[in-house]
């Protein structure tokens, strides 16, 4: 399943709130849902919220689905039966052109039974208590929540006993040693594979009755065993993690003793392994996200990302779109960023910008005027720079501050001054003056 | 920033109580007199300065047009409910807010935005913009390079005169919207230089002012233009 288009009929902020999810006219691939969906808009638009409904909608009935991309969410609300609060959504198939189900889950989510339920539209729900119907088969989903750099140390020293990874994934809550163990399972097998033939070789060198020829050609066998022989950690690092690692001048250790499986280890481009309590908070993320949706080799999964950026320089910012994308191809991809470097990976239909009405309600900013056209399309973060990108998608439209326009205006008086000046030596002074202030400004505006 | 004519009363009733007003005004954040006048006063200000920022000339109420309509005033004030808009109101002389808050005189709709470091700055009284003799050309200079407004280095020759009128720009924010200024002028001389308009025919609603820098600049550089 593949979320292709969202309606909220009143919750909180969001009143009579649509979104299309597909690829618009025009495109090669128009109607089809969106891979990926770039969530961005002041704090407390909803952001969170909206990957947090979606997160939930794939804990819906699976025998339901009878094609990949039929279901909008729509009229999401609040509801009360008796004294218990639930939100209520109404689940459409686009092929039946009908109302699907209604699902609900309890607003308390204290109680792990009690957060998912769905309610047959035969069913007349006002009549039923909604938390009476239980549902236990869920679609592949992932969440990966902002905060969690803070759960590092935590996730390192518990390594889940659970090998199956669970249908639903919320990274917040739980254990990053989930994935590692399967990992450390196949580190072994490597190992051991690896040091029997290196044993059965050793014993050949000292038997006495072997030929060099002999020797010579399980030798080459030796050598082309280890060749093909895939080391897990090798493929950790070249296939992906090292990718953005070496920004930070660290790469996957993959030469690890036996014994010392233990969790992931980082060195340095010297060799010299790195303690995980000394890792960079930026480093930290990246591992706590990019292990997990790799690991979980996720097929057409939702997978939503909560603040990609966290901890990251901006250069890395520019690349993490593409590389997490690349852990999980096949999978719908949902990002909530502050960040213009996140943005600017991003085709307009692909963004979901979130603004305030006057009235506090939110609504969705349209990057296109008339028909949902890939020619009507009139803001295009990846042609912009980044002071556009500020610009034009993040409305940072008063972007001159006060110690800008200062600079900028005495350097326009500067330049005044020097062409008025008819002493070849005072404008030499000049010069040096406003070479000084338009390098401070980048040159950008300095010239003529 | 050009000039401003703030003769045309729509708020008669605020008026009428401003110009009868014997002594101190109430303070500014008097509630009982903001709730009467102040939308009214800013209505009126968006009918003079033809819904742009006094100071800035960028567009703050789009819908200006509709506030001469005579269902939208009832007996001197405004019958409406306070529309979307981006403004809000400014004492240009700021020392006149603790005594004279309300006087019209000294009032003008501005861009918040842009407000915010004027405070209580000093603002030199010739560019007042509702003065009889204002006249932007003679007052600035408009940097084409920078999108940034300057004071007129022929009108304001000394170094002390020219920081006075460059604080009082800088304070008024008349630069503060130069990088959207710059964006919203580059399709229209655009426009012009590929010949799809002409400077007489085009229309321009915000920047105004800047625009006919331009248009000084491109003729007396290319006169052919």
């Amino acid at each position: 399943m593949k979320i292709k288009s969202l309606h909220i009929a009143d919750f909180n902020q969001f009143q009579n709130f649509s979104l299309d999810l597909t690829y618009p006219e025009g495109h090669e691939r128009a109607g089809e849902p969106l891979d990926k969906v770039c969530i961005i808009g002041q704090s407390g638009t909803g952001k969170t919220s909206l990957l947090r409904f979606m997160q939930r909608m794939t804990k819906i009935e699976q025998e339901l689905v009878d094609n990949e991309y039929v279901w909008t969410i729509k009229d999401i609300s609040n509801l009360k039966y008796g004294n218990k609060s639930f939100i209520s959504i109404n689940v459409y198939d686009h092929v039946a052109n009908k109302l699907a189900f209604i699902w609900h889950w309890t607003v308390d989510e204290r109680s792990n039974n009690s957060i998912h339920n769905a309610v047959d539209t035969k069913s007349n729900y006002h009549e039923q208590d909604p938390s009476n119907i239980f549902v236990q088969n869920y679609q592949k989903s992932l969440i990966i929540p902002a905060e969690l750099v803070q759960r590092y140390s935590e996730f390192e020293e518990k390594v889940d006993k659970d090998l199956t990874p669970p249908q639903f994934l919320d990274l917040g809550k739980i254990h990053l040693g989930k994935f590692w163990k399967s990992y450390q399972k196949q580190i072994s097998d490597y190992q051991k594979k690896l040091i029997q033939k290196r044993n059965e070789f050793g014993k050949l060198v000292a038997n006495k009755s072997v030929t060099a020829k002999q020797l010579s050609i399980e030798a080459d066998s030796l050598r082309e065993f280890e060749e093909q022989l895939e080391n897990p950690l090798t493929i950790i690092g070249n296939g992906f993690l090292n990718k953005l690692l070496e920004n930070f001048k660290l790469r996957v250790k993959t030469d690890v003793d036996l014994d010392d499986i233990g969790f992931l280890k980082i060195e340095d481009f010297q060799g010299r392994e790195v303690p995980n309590a000394f890792l960079s908070t930026g480093t930290k993320q990246i591992l706590l996200t990019a292990l997990p949706i790799y690991a979980s080799k996720l097929k057409n999964a939702l997978i939503f990302f909560d603040e990609p950026e966290r901890s990251l320089y901006p250069d890395i910012q520019t690349k993490i779109v593409d590389f997490y994308t690349s852990l999980a191809p096949d999978s719908q991809f949902f990002f909530a960023t502050h960040s213009p470097l996140v943005a600017s990976s991003f085709d307009p239909w692909e963004i979901v910008e979130l603004k305030f009405k006057e009235d506090g309600a939110v609504y969705q900013e349209l990057y296109y005027e008339g028909e949902r056209h890939v020619d009507n399309y009139n803001v295009f973060p990846k042609r912009l720079d980044y002071s556009g990108i500020l610009s034009k998608v993040f409305d940072v439209e008063e972007e001159s501050n006060a110690e800008r326009i200062k600079a900028l205006m005495e350097l326009s008086l500067l330049e005044r001054k020097i062409k008025e000046t008819p002493l070849q030596s005072e404008k030499k002074i000049l010069w040096k003056q406003y070479e000084k202030l338009a390098n401070s400004l980048n040159w950008e505006t300095a010239d003529a | 920033m050009r000039k401003i004519d703030k003769s045309k009363i729509l708020s008669t009733e605020y008026k009428a109580w401003e110009e009868n007003k014997v002594g101190d005004h109430p303070p500014y954040t008097n509630t009982t007199t903001r709730n009467k006048y102040y939308l009214d006063i800013l209505m009126n200000l968006y009918h003079c300065q033809e819904g742009l920022c006094a100071y800035t000339e960028k567009d703050i109420f789009t819908d200006f047009h509709n506030l001469l309509k005579e269902e939208n005033w009832e007996a001197g004030k405004y019958n409406k409910a306070r529309p979307r808009n981006e403004g809000e109101v400014d004492h240009f002389d700021s020392s006149l807010k603790s005594n004279k808050a309300w006087l019209w005189d000294n009032l003008f709709a501005v861009l918040g935005k842009a407000n915010n470091e004027k405070r209580t700055h000093k603002i030199d009284e010739r560019l007042k913009p509702d003065t009889p003799d204002f006249d932007p050309f003679k007052l600035f200079e408009y940097d084409i390079d920078k999108d940034v407004f300057i004071p007129n280095t022929t009108t304001f020759q000394s170094d002390s005169e020219k920081n006075i009128i460059s604080d009082s720009i800088f304070h008024l924010g008349i630069n503060f919207v130069q990088g959207h200024r710059s964006r919203a002028l580059k399709p229209i001389l655009k426009q012009i230089e590929l010949g799809v308009e002409t400077w007489g025919s085009i229309e321009v609603r915000e920047y105004p002012t800047a625009f006919e820098f331009y248009k000084q600049h491109f003729k007396n550089n290319f006169s052919s233009t």
